[in-house]
């Protein structure tokens, strides 16, 4: 039986996949509004749609997703940036 | 590169836990035959380049600051900053492959994805290991 934390992440999880879809679902009616009948407009869609689906279910499954690697791998390099920037600034401070 | 002493630091508290989570996942690697024992495998070996990534950063924001009070000049801090920055790249760059390999695994079926993902994050955290440790 689930308990309380996970229903929270499955809760946050879910209710983030229903922003997903809102916004692939509005991309979705801007595309065939300018493209009425384009089949490859439709499979777009549900191919983004099916995307956000996997990735939820993934979430849910606590599978690791390429979006928790991408986030892991731009931590690394906005860290990387701040050390380069403390440590100029700290130069600068030393000589000033 | 630059040798300094470095008092026990988060690195090292990292780099603990990359080692465990290391151990756990040759472990786990042993017998992933199953789709549930490849995601444990692959949570492993991400928890594991996670922890390597966060000592290294570690690292490097106290060698930088090690580089800065070392200088005797802001030229040459400068320069000595540079020069560790162009020699630190590959480092980077090994993260990189180590994450990108770990995506693929997680996107896949197959046993070669598995291997070479975590062949990358078990290589990749012994050798931060040695960075930081040949640096003390």
């Amino acid at each position: 039986m689930a308990d309380a934390t996970d229903v929270k992440h499955i809760l946050t999880i879910a209710a983030a996949a229903v922003d997903a879809i809102e916004s692939v679902t509005k991309i979705a009616r801007q595309t065939l509004d300018q493209k009425p009948g384009k089949l490859e407009a439709v499979l777009s869609v549900l191919s983004a749609i099916a995307a956000v689906g996997e990735t939820v279910a993934a979430g849910i499954r606590g599978e690791v997703s390429v979006e928790m690697v991408q986030d892991a791998l731009t931590e690394m390099r906005a860290t990387v940036t701040q050390n380069d920037l403390a440590a100029d600034t700290s130069l600068d401070a030393k000589f000033r | 590169m630059h040798t300094h002493r470095f008092p026990r630091s988060p690195a090292s508290t990292y780099l603990f836990l990359g080692l465990v989570c290391l151990g756990m996942l040759v472990t786990s690697l042993n017998s992933a035959c199953t789709r549930s024992q490849r995601v444990e495998t692959i949570q492993t070996s991400l928890l594991a380049v996670t922890s390597a990534r966060d000592g290294f950063t570690t690292w490097d924001r106290v060698h930088q600051q090690t580089i800065v009070d070392a200088a005797t000049s802001k030229e040459q801090g400068l320069a000595l900053l540079a020069d560790y920055r162009e020699k630190r790249r590959p480092w980077i760059e090994r993260f990189e492959v180590a994450f990108r390999a770990l995506a693929v695994a997680a996107t896949q079926t197959d046993e070669v994805s598995l291997s070479a993902a975590v062949a990358l994050a078990t290589e990749l955290v012994q050798a931060i290991e040695d960075l930081i440790k040949g640096s003390k």
